[in-house]
């Protein structure tokens, strides 16, 4: 028989003692119940403390508390650690406050509910069993897929604390789109010249193996064990043993120059870069004639006008400033919402540069072969005020489309990551657990998610590389069984559950025989193929459990019965 | 059938119905007597039997509080749950039980009073439809 001690939370004073009182006497001297103690604040340290010195001393094997709601408990024993001696999942929790006392307004009926709470409380710790932890040996080892500036700087990170990296590049050189940009907006320093030197830090750095050419192939294993076959351009394959991934391969730019927008007087802002970094101050000369006005016309292309913003902004104080052109900037909006904008677009205005907002989207004629913009200026306060205009430009900036790499559904096959919005890599959580994908031990950082600005992936990088040696630093991954678990006799290889898993947790796998695993490279005797979800890649989530119509799968910390006594159901 | 007072399984999510319910509680919104919660990683834990289940063992009705739709931590747990649903739905209109019994409902954690009033408007529907014929 099952011992249990029970905790008596009051609270705070939220359930007055009378009320416990009254519950409590129903079950003391029942012979399971070992032991019944009140504390004022069971979810401080000090009486947690007190509650390992009880179960210590009584021997219970299962705890009950009554108090609030589990939540709170859980956040506090993941804080303070789990009493000793017992195993999180033997320990249950009766919600007196919020379900019971809060929410029933009759005093007699509080109590007969909270009675049976109690009782449900009890009946599940005792049909509870426990759940063994384990931890995973995690070597040193990364591999990061995609040698751009993120590629770059993840990598450069990783190998600062002692990582080894590959990094897989499948172009012949490093350096991405950034080779593009000759300015940063933030920075002094020029582009390239920064891509330089991070990738000669690279090739002096031991730590780092760049692996050119070459593209992932194939991925096996899950965190910790991940086996990424790669195959270089001349056909040769090889296979590498990362502990964790990160997917850093950034987005592709889509010029679509239909109709009049195949005029030479549009170019893109990689093309103006270009020609910034190739004239000579103070005259900007194109195709041999003078530049002397400059259009930016920020298009809705990609949903978020940020990166435009900071380019045309950049550019154009540097047409100002550096080449005296006259730049107009128009646009439907205007986001300066990075580190330093709001000075430079400050800057943009008082050295001349006109911003006229419109609502709706200029037209576009050609006039004695120059590209004339008209557009009615909606930035005056009043509508009266509001100015048709006609601007003649020498040349119009135009933006283009910011796409996901073509390769990025691949990979994603490869990799079982998701797809999300605009078909760029998803990551698992936008707000809280933005560089890590839905697979643990992937992460996906930079451009492959959404476009971004330079100064913004550079701080994802760093962001992404503390995740990483957050998770390799200890040397072990430490996790419990609470997860999915096939019984290969049962299963029937349907393949609902691999492709139903959000997380990439399940594969089908070859057992020796009758729920033998075995171990991928060990043993021979193959004899038939099952699912099987690897405990450590799983988040215990229940989906293929629901699903499986051979009723194969069961989640190890909730069984079909606790669910059954949870209903508090007759029999 | 003066004191009739349904009993009903609520299916939580522990993302959302879960803390909605404890918010429920905390600002004190009366539930209605006979309600069972379960907890449940996630919505697309809950088994289509589960449902059948709950109804032959007893309860007049099951509720599933789950997450908005586009909003679950494992991405389609939800719809799971609500596929489930609609395949209970078919079963229970083949045996000629109201299939209003069994019904999913979308909310976020910071929902209390939608819980709330859901559970109260299910407690009414049920009261009008009187206990359910099917128990063993
Ligand atoms: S859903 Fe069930 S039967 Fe189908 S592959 Fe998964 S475990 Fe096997
Ligand atoms: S419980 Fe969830 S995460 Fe785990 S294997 Fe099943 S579907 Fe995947």
């Amino acid at each position: 028989m099952a011992r249990i001690g029970i905790f008596i939370d009051g609270m705070g004073g939220s359930i007055p003692a009378p009320f416990r009182e009254k519950i409590v006497s129903v079950i003391r001297g029942l012979p399971e119940i070992a032991f019944s103690v009140e504390e004022e604040n069971l979810a401080s340290p000090g009486a947690l403390q007190r509650m390992a010195e009880h179960l210590k001393a009584e021997e219970v094997d299962r705890a009950v508390i009554l108090g609030g709601s589990p939540k709170l408990y859980e956040t506090s024993f993941n804080k303070f650690g789990y009493p000793v001696l017992l195993n999180p999942y033997l320990l249950t929790v009766a919600n007196l406050k919020e379900q019971t006392l809060q929410a029933v307004a009759n005093e007699e009926e509080a109590v007969e509910k909270a009675r049976k709470m109690m009782i449900k409380a009890i009946h599940l710790a005792s049909s509870s069993g426990p759940i063994e932890s384990r931890s995973l040996p995690l070597t040193p080892q990364t591999l990061v897929i995609g040698g751009g500036i993120t590629g770059i700087a993840i990598a450069l990170a990783l190998a600062r604390s002692g990582i080894q990296v590959y990094l897989l590049e499948k172009g012949k050189h490093l350096g991405g789109k950034a080779l593009e940009l000759r300015r940063f907006y933030n920075r002094p320093e020029e582009v390239q010249k920064w891509v330089e030197e991070k990738v000669s830090e690279i090739s002096r750095n031991s730590r780092i193996t760049v692996i050119s050419e070459t593209e992932l192939k194939r991925l096996d294993g899950h965190l910790g064990r991940f086996q990424a076959t790669v195959r270089k351009a001349n056909g040769t394959e090889a296979v590498l043993s990362p502990s964790a991934i990160v997917v850093a391969t950034g987005y592709e730019v889509e010029r679509n120059r239909k109709g009049i927008y195949g005029h030479r007087s549009f170019i893109s802002f990689a093309e103006m870069e270009t020609l910034l970094a190739e004239n000579e101050i103070p005259s900007l000369l194109r195709n041999g004639k003078r530049v002397e006005s400059v259009a930016f016309l920020l298009g809705e292309v990609n949903g978020d006008v940020k990166i435009d913003s900071i380019n045309a902004v950049k550019q154009s104080l540097l047409l100002q400033e550096a080449f005296q052109c006259q730049t107009v900037i128009l646009c439907k909006d205007l986001k300066v919402s990075s580190d330093g904008m709001e000075r430079l677009y400050r800057r943009a205005r008082e050295r001349g540069a006109l911003f006229i907002k419109f609502e709706e989207p200029p037209k576009l004629s050609i006039v004695n072969g120059q590209i004339q913009v008209d557009v009615k200026d909606t930035s005056a306060i009043r509508k009266e005020d509001e100015w048709p205009l006609s601007i003649l430009s020498d040349l119009i900036v135009l933006s283009d489309a910011l796409i996901p790499n073509p390769e990025t559904e691949n990979l994603c096959r490869i990799l079982g990551l998701h797809r999300g919005n605009r078909g760029f890599f998803m990551e698992d959580n936008p707000q809280l657990l933005r560089v890590r994908s839905n697979r643990r031990g992937i992460f996906v950082a930079g451009g492959c998610r959404f476009p971004q600005e330079v100064s913004e992936t550079l701080n994802e990088a760093g962001a992404t590389a503390q995740e990483v040696i957050a998770l390799l630093s200890g040397g072990i991954y430490p996790y419990d069984l609470s997860v999915a678990e096939v019984d290969p006799e049962k299963c029937a290889v349907c393949l609902t559950c691999p492709r139903l898993c959000p997380h990439s947790a399940i594969t089908v796998e070859k057992y020796a025989e009758k729920n033998i695993y075995i171990t991928p490279g060990i043993g021979e005797g193959v004899k038939w193929g099952a699912a099987r979800v690897d405990p450590v890649a799983c988040y215990g989530c229940g989906i293929c459990v629901g699903e499986c119509p051979a009723k194969a799968i069961t989640l190890r910390h909730q069984p079909d019965e606790l669910i059954y006594a949870q209903m508090n159901l007759s029999d | 059938m003066v004191n009739f007072e349904p009993k009903i399984v609520a299916f939580c999510c522990d993302q959302s119905g879960y803390p909605a319910a404890d918010m429920a509680g905390g600002l004190e919104l009366n539930f209605p007597g006979n309600v069972e919660f379960v907890r449940v990683p996630c919505a697309g834990r809950i088994e289509t039997l589960y449902l059948l289940k709950a109804l032959e063992r007893g309860a007049d009705g099951v509720l599933i509080f789950a997450c908005y739709e586009e909003n679950c931590q494992f991405l389609r747990g939800n719809l799971r749950a609500k596929s489930r649903l609609s395949y209970a739905h078919r079963l229970l209109e083949k045996i000629g039980l109201e299939k209003e019994r069994i019904e999913i409902c979308h909310l976020a954690t910071n929902c209390g009073p939608k819980l709330a009033e859901t559970l109260h408007r299910k407690s009414e529907q049920l009261k009008k439809l009187g206990p359910n014929p099917a128990k063993i």
